[in-house]
């Protein structure tokens, strides 16, 4: 009777020991429980000195504010809203934008969908960027120029993995297409982002890209092919289909990472194709197409210097080339100094792996310009 | 012209070299083995289960994400949550080392965070070896 009670009593608690429970994987942090916002954020400051000039400027470059909330496991939301120049008024180029804004809902294990204002995989800075990720104050030219990060549209994004393929990752993304009046040499399709805002949706595109991580080497190759706007007023000069008036870009990149050490090579290439009618039609200088690559290497000098320090004192060179007017229509002139080359050197002060200080010095050679050299410095978090 | 010339040739050579190198990686690699688990806070897995790599998946699909399971040289066991510390995103595992699809933000195989975004290492879990199983205390 006695063994019959002691058994009674420690039953359910062998039976709580071995059995898992939807409160045990609560309490130890597994699942979510009830809803779940998170805050956070990222920020950058410089003062860049233009030394052939002899100006310089002191500015908070960009304040993002992250929220999110996990109302499930399956759907989560991810919203980050930028101030840009710290105020916005008239003629101080200040911007308050909201730069990603969706539901990310899981389908699987491997695989998810992103539904709603999200940033397509194209290229290194656009998904990932983070201040204190990229070396140097700003973003490359390459990722601003040709790919125009962040670039950000309104549509839905399969993304995925592979067990069977360890390292792969795919997405596949179906959004709205550009606005063709914004087409032009020296910001390539840069302006013609809708960035979510009153997005004409008659055109639209599609994205793809392929990431592969083996060893040391993370590997990825994206393209996008959309439609861009077409004028209601005229539709004999253009079709009208959902990707009339297309735009094709494909880009690659490699980052290979041994220890210290890191090297990131990328090209871009970009092609306006029917830039001729969109020329004539709105009084642009759209090239046909643009391209761009760099290589950057950066080595953290105080694992040499002090091996054992927490800190990292990254120091990186990197050479850009741009063609922002790779080829013209006959009727179209190529815009002064459209070839860019550019050299830069600097230094990255990690306090923290997310608290950091920078410095670096740009030269700029364009064709048929004069040269520009850049000193800046600043600083970027985030948490 | 010739720079032209020289760009797209030097284009089509990288993204040619980009495929091919991912194409004969891909063929080369084996994928990781994956244990099922049943629903249980102690999850054991036969130490037969580990092949050369010393790496396996334990698929969790009551769990919003997998654990992986690392055997080192020593015989010494981490049992790693396969959540990115940075924005939770399901994280992509070699047989060299743990990587956010998303961030870029990277791991060792010990969990710690070693590029950024992310900050914090990887959440792991308990470890027991007994005779010839490894146990992962989940909680």
């Amino acid at each position: 009777m006695k063994k019959v009670v002691i058994l009674l009593l420690f039953l359910p608690q062998v039976a709580f020991c071995q059995i898992f429970t939807k409160e045990d994987s609560l309490s130890a942090g597994l699942k979510t429980s009830n809803a779940n916002t998170v805050i956070s954020g990222y920020g950058e400051a410089k003062i860049n000195m233009d030394l052939t000039r002899g100006e310089s400027q002191a500015n908070i470059t960009r304040n993002v504010i992250f929220l999110g909330h996990k109302f499930s496991d399956q759907i989560s939301l991810f919203s980050e809203l930028e101030l840009e120049n710290t105020k916005v008024e008239n003629g101080n180029q200040g911007e308050f934008a909201l730069e990603q804004l969706f539901l990310k809902i899981n389908i699987n294990r491997n695989n998810y969908i992103s539904t709603g204002l999200f940033l397509p995989r194209i290229g290194i800075i656009n998904e990932n960027h983070l201040p204190a990720t990229f070396l140097g104050c700003d973003r490359n030219f390459v990722e601003s120029l040709i790919i125009p990060s962040t670039w950000r549209e309104l549509g839905v994004s399969l993304n995925g993995r592979s067990y069977n393929l360890p390292g792969l990752n795919y997405t596949l993304s179906l959004m709205n297409g550009l606005n063709a009046s914004g087409y032009s040499q020296n910001d390539g399709i840069r302006e013609a982002r809708y960035e979510g805002s009153l997005a004409r949706s008659q055109q639209i595109a599609v994205s793809a890209s392929l990431l592969y991580y083996y060893r040391s080497l993370r590997m990825q190759v994206s393209a996008y092919y959309g439609g861009s706007n077409v004028p209601k007023t005229d539709s004999v000069l253009f079709s009208r289909n959902p990707f009339s008036l297309p735009v094709a870009l494909i880009e690659a990149n490699l980052q290979w990472t041994k220890s210290n050490f890191q090297t990131k090579l990328l090209i871009a290439h970009t092609r306006i194709i029917e830039a001729e009618k969109m020329n004539s039609y709105y009084h642009t200088d759209a090239p046909m197409s643009n391209i761009g690559a760099y290589i950057e290497l950066s080595y953290n000098i105080l694992s040499f210097l002090k091996p054992k320090a927490t800190q990292r004192l990254l120091c990186f060179g990197r050479y850009e080339y741009l063609n922002q007017a790779l080829n013209v229509s006959e009727n179209t002139t190529r815009i002064a100094g459209n070839e860019w080359h550019v050299s830069s050197f600097g230094l990255q002060w990690y306090l923290l792996k997310n608290v950091c200080f920078k410095g670096d010095y740009k030269l700029i050679q364009r064709n048929q310009l004069q040269n520009q050299e850049l000193l800046n410095i600043g600083m970027a978090f985030h948490f | 012209m010739k720079r032209k010339a020289f760009i797209k040739s030097c284009g089509n050579i990288c993204v040619k070299a980009l495929v091919a190198s991912a194409l004969a990686s891909m063929a080369s690699c084996s994928p990781i083995p994956i244990h099922k688990a049943s629903e249980n806070n102690i999850i054991p897995v036969p130490l037969s289960r580990f092949d050369a790599k010393n790496l396996i998946l334990i698929y969790t699909p009551w769990l919003p994400y997998d654990v992986l399971l690392v055997r080192f040289p020593n015989n010494q066991f981490k049992a790693l949550w396969m959540k990115c510390s940075h924005q939770d995103e399901a994280l992509t595992i070699t047989r060299y080392g743990i990587f956010c699809p998303a961030h870029g933000s990277s791991f060792d195989l010990n969990g710690k965070a070693l590029h950024p975004p992310a900050v914090d290492a990887l959440k792991d879990f308990k470890v027991d070896v007994k005779s010839n199983v490894v146990e992962i205390h989940l909680i």
